[in-house]
């Protein structure tokens, strides 16, 4: 009796073993690459979670920064692992693994996913890649963006700060319209400890205007907004690069002396939205802003919230576009998807997050990318900021540089602009001898793939 | 019998010679080979042969000279320290008295830390916990006399110091493991007779003691030198290349070409270039110290 007991216990616990281990390997697992921002908080503790308890299908994220991110996606890529089923995409680097996408038509079709959301430049921009992958949709945008200028609305509108910047500079204290009044407006809050700011003493040295300068990523996000901004495109329709114009030079000139002037010294060790931090804590009068970095100074929990205005990026006058105000690059992304055998799963996990879930994921992490997101009361009513970032937000984006669609693009722009600025404003070449290296190492680049 | 007795030695080692072709002599070949063509990461299916234009494009180019400024000065600056510090430290542990002491046994385990630590977790520990100018340690005790540090590892004046002063730390316990061994080999009875005579402290340490371990400091010289001529890890860490390119030591010059700028065959041949500093280094080294009569 016993040892029939014995005989049927231990068939009922290897029965409960394989059967566990059979549901263990039958179970999805999606493997997501992320680029670090906000949203990789509300993904960790709401939206996976929620999707694995709504369907059972796990999702491993593995969070890089930027620069490995797209390094490891393409050594990931191109030695065929199927190692990721998605990732984060930046039209900017898309170039490194186009080939081993998945094409979303034939999903989008199968799933009903609602395209009409997003608007032609965005299609254009975060969605399509013509020369690469034409006529196809290879990514569903998430966030596209592209730098604003974002101030201490509080200190801006002070009436000792008012009164003292009129009389040095001779007009209200105000949004610039033009960099070099950035550079004014820059200069005149940067401050030592012990100095007043809005009639408070400064327990820390106060910085006039920041971004994140840590070459060569860093450094080149940020100075693309002043190369756009002269009205450069990098190259022309013959792929001869236009970056020998003089007018780069009096950009790098005037971005050397912004850094110098009134950059803490620390930026050139921040990679991206860091040097928000310092604005949040008080350290910080003005910034370049990622909106995607909007909830780090104006989310509830900010010292600063309620306090930071928003404004366009300024004009550089005589800039080679006519542009009426300046421009970044439209930056951001969405979210690709690899060629595995996971890609259908894949995809329905991205429809979840970005269309089911859209007011939802809006409301954690501030990020616009759909039509209803623009419209949904629910979503405009949920921070009191949007109605001064929003504006500037929008306007920004209609001006936002689409960055050419080549596989060269981040070898002979992105990087090489890091490159350019970090050695002149570091004093490791002249400014001349820089510029006649980027120009040279770019025009390689297209000669080698058969462009010019 | 004679031609057998020739043949034997080398026997022997054929097992070896060959593990070494193959584990050392086809990456070298490859990464030659590589650096002979054009190969961008985007475009991997096509490489195109340019036979030496990397090379003279690399010599053309200011930055790979001022990289190799920037990895002779780390690698010597880290040699320097890393060995001075090796043979002061292992001076002490073997003073008698100290010597096979718990307290002995106990610094020994301890200063292995460094040396058995992930290079990345120095480079970050020393970024985040020892030279960060406003919580870090090395400002924090500048403080404490009244003093205000630099911004160490931000101000071109003192980034390359503080890289060398990190990357020493983390190489100075294989000096001083080698040197308390080699210490520990001179007979007791040839220090007690020079302090007999008179030799005691720095003289029997520089008439007696160090003539004695002079292979030893030559080896490890060589074993430190070639290490931080490679080194990536702990600088990419602790400063990236930055600040401009001051600490861009020529193996992060390699991982921008060949990951940043996706340029693969010059990286490769920065690479190679890089094994022939090294291998005339260490001849030119090796020829000085006369390591090679060490068999001998």
């Amino acid at each position: 009796m016993l040892r029939r007991f014995q005989v049927w216990s231990l068939a009922v616990s290897l029965a409960v073993v394989i059967g566990l281990l059979a549901s263990a390997t039958a179970q999805t697992t999606l493997r997501l690459a992320e680029h670090p921002g906000p949203h990789v908080e509300a993904l960790e503790e709401y939206f996976i979670p929620l999707y694995e308890e709504l369907t059972g299908v796990k999702v491993l994220m593995e969070v890089l920064p930027p620069t490995q991110l797209w390094q490891k996606m393409q050594l990931e890529a191109q030695a065929n692992t199927n190692y990721y089923d998605m990732g984060y995409h930046s039209p900017g680097w898309f170039g490194y693994y186009y080939d081993k996408v998945a094409g979303l038509d034939d999903l989008i079709a199968e799933f009903d996913f609602d395209i009409g959301q997003y608007s032609q430049s965005v299609i254009d921009s975060h969605m399509t890649s013509p020369i690469l992958r034409p006529g196809e949709i290879v990514a569903i945008a998430r966030n596209p963006q592209t730098p604003i200028y974002a101030y201490r609305m509080d200190w801006f509108e002070h009436p000792a700060e008012q009164a003292a910047f009129q009389a040095e500079y001779g007009r209200p204290l105000a949004a610039p319209t033009t960099w070099e009044e950035l550079y004014d407006i820059a200069v005149f809050f940067t401050r030592p400890a012990g100095a007043t700011v809005a009639g408070e003493t400064l327990s820390q040295p106060l910085f006039g205007y920041s971004a994140s300068i840590k070459p060569p990523g860093g450094m080149a996000r940020a100075f693309l907004a002043i190369v756009y901004s002269l009205g450069l495109d990098g190259w022309d329709e013959n792929y001869d690069s236009d970056l020998r114009d003089p007018i780069l030079l009096e950009g790098v000139a005037y971005w050397k002396k912004l850094i110098e002037d009134t950059f803490p010294p620390q930026a050139q060790t921040w990679d991206f939205l860091e040097h928000l931090s310092f604005m949040r804590e008080g350290r910080l009068a003005t910034a370049e802003l990622w909106p995607e970095g909007v909830l780090t100074i104006d989310g509830g929990d900010a010292p600063t919230a309620g306090k930071i205005g928003y404004a366009v990026l300024p004009q550089w006058p005589g800039n080679r576009k006519d542009l009426p105000i300046g421009r970044g690059f439209i930056g951001g992304g969405g979210m690709l998807i690899f060629d595995t055998p996971n890609k259908a799963e894949a995809f329905k996990f991205i429809q979840w997050l970005l269309e089911d879930q859209a007011a939802e994921f809006n409301l954690r992490t501030a990020m616009f990318a759909r039509a209803d997101q623009f419209t949904d009361p629910v979503v405009l009513g949920s921070y009191d900021f949007y109605d001064t970032f929003l504006p500037a937000f929008q306007e920004q984006m209609t001006y936002g540089f689409p960055r050419q669609h080549v596989a060269e693009y981040g070898a002979a722009m992105y990087n090489l602009a890091g490159e350019f600025a970090a050695d002149v404003v570091f004093d490791v070449m002249t400014p001349e001898q820089a510029q006649s290296r980027w120009v040279e190492m770019m025009e390689r680049i297209f000669t080698e793939s058969g462009f010019r | 019998m004679s031609s057998r007795r020739n043949f034997k030695p080398w026997a022997f080692i054929l097992p070896g010679v060959i593990a070494g072709g193959v584990v050392l002599g086809v990456p070298v070949v490859q990464a030659f080979w590589t650096s002979l063509h054009r190969l961008r990461m985007y475009r991997m299916h096509d490489q195109v042969f340019v036979g030496l234009d990397n090379y003279a494009r690399l010599l053309q180019d200011p930055l790979f000279h001022l990289s190799v400024r920037s990895t002779v000065v780390f690698s010597f600056g880290c040699t320097i320290l890393s060995v001075i510090a090796g043979l002061a430290v292992a001076s002490v542990m073997s003073t008698r008295g100290i010597r096979g002491t718990s307290a002995a046994r106990f610094f020994m385990a301890f200063y292995l830390v460094p040396f058995v630590a992930t290079q990345v977790v120095v480079g970050m520990m020393g970024r985040l916990y020892v030279w960060e100018p406003e919580y870090g340690l090395v400002n924090f005790l500048l403080g404490l006399f009244g003093a205000d540090g630099p911004m160490w590892l931000i101000s071109r004046d003192t980034a390359m110091w503080a890289t060398i002063v990190t990357n020493a730390w983390r190489l100075t316990p294989l000096a001083v493991l080698i040197f308390y061994a080699a210490l520990a080999t001179i007979p007791e009875e040839l220090l007690e007779s020079a302090e007999v005579d008179g030799a005691g402290g720095w003289k029997a340490l520089a008439l007696i003691k160090l003539p004695l371990i002079r292979y030893h400091i030559g080896f490890i010289a060589l074993i430190q030198l070639t290490s931080a001529f490679r080194e990536f890890d702990t600088v990419f860490a602790l400063t990236g290349g930055g600040p401009g390119r001051t600490t861009n030591v020529l193996s992060l010059l390699v991982y921008n070409e060949g990951i940043s700028n996706s340029d693969m065959g010059m990286a490769n041949a920065i690479s190679f270039t890089m094994l022939i500093i090294v291998a005339v280094l260490s001849l030119v080294y090796m020829r000085l110290a006369r390591l090679g009569d060490l068999g001998n």
